[in-house]
């Protein structure tokens, strides 16, 4: 005796399984990506950092860097360079973020987002290109102030330094830190001043208690997506120096491409300290901003 | 604890003027709601009273003393705001803390009144919560509490129960009463909702286009509505038109038919004037033993019924021949017992008496100097349960 048909009811096993395959189905993309751009080249860093590059052995050698000051200087100019980038950035980008908010203008908050978002992603060697040609030796604005009596380099500014890939990098950080801090600074309720102040708070109060503690955690996962990006960041600092101040990210490029210094085993080994730091950053702003939807979301 | 003094507050942004010449006093531990629909005024004068808007003239005086050019944290005053506004990143402790602690209020005195006032507003267990961690209703009441705990002359509510589900507005706002009269607290409630002003307040303002439009106890401007659009916007309202026929003897004409309205006093003779009656004092003829004794009654189609829950409401076209218009396009709401709504199912003829005792008549002044056909009455279709 055949059981009768049954269709596809919503709710029923079938209907359940059929869901969850079309669900899956739209995951296909993006687990290939996430496979093909992040785990197999995580992967393979790993693997390779605990492997001779010629031999194949299993080896902890290409870690040595760890236990040699030297081979540390590139960590040490990159962690200099990426703190004192996101320092300029973070401030310079609040104190902008704070008037674009201020200025209840909508127009202005329109082009200035416009304008972050463009900056934000100007990097690489058109930067580079952009930054010799004003502020090189005998960039426009070098020489401008040269005529005027203001001689930046003998000033002891190298735009070929880390000091100047500081102010390079800030060119791209302080839009950056503009576009992330303005959710944050527009979801400030103003009942909450308010309320502060009906309750008998001075300004000064309202903020030590109310708005710096709400706007910290957005403001610390923040920067440390600043730190992540100056810290990865590499065609910037190659396009203007052509390797010749010390990263993390320019080492690893030499390691692996320089026909003298090839060594693609410390170059992953490297790559997984970046990495490191890059998840330690990344991870800390996903756990702060968990809070800080929790505070300002409307 | 304060009696608070609004005198002729006057607001202007840009040429809209939001709120024109306001004048009211409210008496020491009094609770006065201001009632009326958006963009009439009622927050702008609300928050013309705490100072987070300067009157462009005008006085806000408090026991007394002028306090319109005081900043707000100067003049004493608790506030409830429409979305909570309870600070995020502070338990519910230390919300209702906050204003004694910029006071600088010992400790150990800001323990005991936070603990105080907890207990008061059934939040003891939630102390330790933060705001994200507690339903809308807790966060009201930490609101309320946090508004009060720095015991202000002159409390604020701006729509306090907006963001509320319904039943726990109910509960709310009987706790708000409670609370306020326990307290013996000078309170201003800001609302549109007619139910909610009507239920806990000692007098109500309605205002209309950023000027007051009537003032009165909660019975007062239900029962005996001094102008049409309080009578409109308060509960449903059904709106005849008559013409005067004798202003002393209290006499007026509708439909061709004359009687008696002893609210019609005083009007001229001739004048247009608006017959005013709800819909639950339309009592259905033949429904009672009551005898007609030369009340009005109006007669009409029966085109939809609205169940409210105790009573059904029948919304009546009335006949030509009754309204004395033609073609009859005129609108009654009548309430009837949902029990005995079976009766006159849609397309049933209805014959309705209007009490005399119950009707009052005021002046229209929409057919001033003007005559105006009125083809419809201020009913609204969407039954308001709450009053």
């Amino acid at each position: 005796m055949s059981s009768p048909s049954v269709g596809n009811i919503a709710g029923t096993p079938t209907a359940v399984k059929s869901r969850g395959g079309r669900a899956a189905l739209a995951f296909l993309p993006f687990a290939v990506l996430i496979t093909a751009f992040l785990l197999v080249p995580t992967v393979s860093l790993f693997w390779g950092s605990f492997h001779d590059s010629k031999t194949g052995a299993f080896t902890f050698a290409n870690y040595s860097y760890l236990s040699n000051p030297l081979d540390l200087v590139p960590f040490r100019n990159s962690l200099e360079l990426s703190l004192a980038s996101t320092l300029l950035g973070g401030a310079f980008g609040l104190l902008i973020a704070q008037a674009i908010v201020s200025s209840r203008n909508s127009l202005v908050q329109e082009i200035a987002t416009t304008f972050s978002s463009v900056a934000a992603n100007f990097a690489g060697v058109p930067l580079a290109f952009a930054f010799t040609a004003t502020l090189g030796f005998n960039g426009l604005l070098t020489a401008a102030l040269r005529n005027n009596g203001i001689d930046l380099y003998s000033g002891g500014f190298k735009l070929y330094s880390v000091l100047g890939l500081t102010v390079v990098y800030a060119y791209w950080e302080i839009p950056l830190m503009v576009l992330v801090m303005l959710p944050p600074l527009q979801a400030m309720k103003r009942s909450w001043r308010e309320a502060a102040e009906i309750l008998g708070a001075s300004r000064w109060q309202y903020l030590r208690s109310v708005a710096i503690p709400i706007l910290m955690t957005p403001f610390i996962s923040s920067m440390l997506l600043l730190y992540a990006n100056a810290f990865g960041a590499y065609a910037t600092a190659y396009g203007l120096t052509t390797g010749f101040v010390s990263l993390v990210p320019i080492q690893i490029s030499n390691l692996i491409s320089g026909d003298v210094n090839h060594d693609p085993g410390t170059a992953d080994a490297l790559a997984i300290g970046l990495a490191v730091i890059m998840v330690v950053c990344i991870g800390g702003r996903a756990l702060l901003e968990r809070r800080s939807t929790r505070w300002l979301s409307r | 604890m304060s009696r608070l003094e609004l005198i002729n507050v006057t607001k202007r942004f840009g040429d809209q003027v939001a709120v024109s010449d306001f004048s009211l006093t409210i008496e020491d531990g009094e609770l006065v709601s201001f009632l009326g629909p958006s963009g009439c005024g009622k927050t702008t004068t609300l928050r013309m009273t705490a100072g987070f808007e300067a009157p462009d003239s005008g006085m806000v005086i408090v026991d007394g003393k002028d306090v319109t050019d005081l900043p707000p944290n100067k003049r004493g005053m608790g506030m409830v705001f429409q979305g909570y506004a309870l600070f995020p990143n502070m338990t519910a402790n230390e919300n209702v803390e906050f204003g004694l602690a910029v006071r600088n209020a010992p400790v150990a005195e800001r323990r005991a009144r936070v603990a105080e006032l907890l207990e008061l507003f059934g939040l003891s267990h939630v102390g330790k919560s933060y705001p994200h961690q507690m339903s809308g209703g807790q966060q009201q009441r930490v609101a309320l509490a946090r508004a009060v705990a720095i015991q202000p002359g002159v409390l604020l509510l701006d729509e306090p129960l907006s963001a509320v589900d319904a039943k726990v507005r109910e509960e709310l706002r009987t706790e708000i009463r409670r609370m306020q009269v326990q307290l013996h607290i000078t309170t201003i409630l800001v609302t549109h909702d007619q139910s909610e002003a009507l239920s806990i307040s000692d007098r109500v303002v309605v205002m209309n286009r950023g000027a007051i439009e009537e003032v009165g106890t909660p019975t007062q401007i239900y029962s005996e509505p001094q102008s049409a659009f309080t009578a409109g916007f308060i509960g449903a309202m059904n709106e005849i038109p008559v013409r005067v026929v004798s202003g002393a003897a209290g006499l007026v004409q509708h439909g061709g038919r004359r009687v008696a309205v002893s609210g019609a006093l005083g009007l001229a003779d001739g004048q247009r004037g608006l017959l005013l009656i709800r819909p639950e004092q339309l009592e259905p003829v033949g429904s009672s033993n009551a005898a007609l004794n030369g009340d009005l009654t109006l007669t009409g189609r029966v085109e939809v019924q609205t169940f409210l829950g105790a009573t059904t409401r029948l919304l009546v076209r009335e006949s030509a021949a009754s309204s004395g218009d033609a073609p009859a396009t005129r609108l009654l709401a009548v309430d009837v017992p949902s029990a005995s709504a079976g009766r006159w199912p849609a397309g049933s003829q209805l014959e309705v008496r209007i009490p005399a005792s119950s009707s009052r008549v005021i002046a229209d002044r929409t057919t001033e100097g003007a005559v105006v056909d009125r083809s419809a009455v201020a009913v609204p279709i969407v039954p308001d349960l709450g009053v």
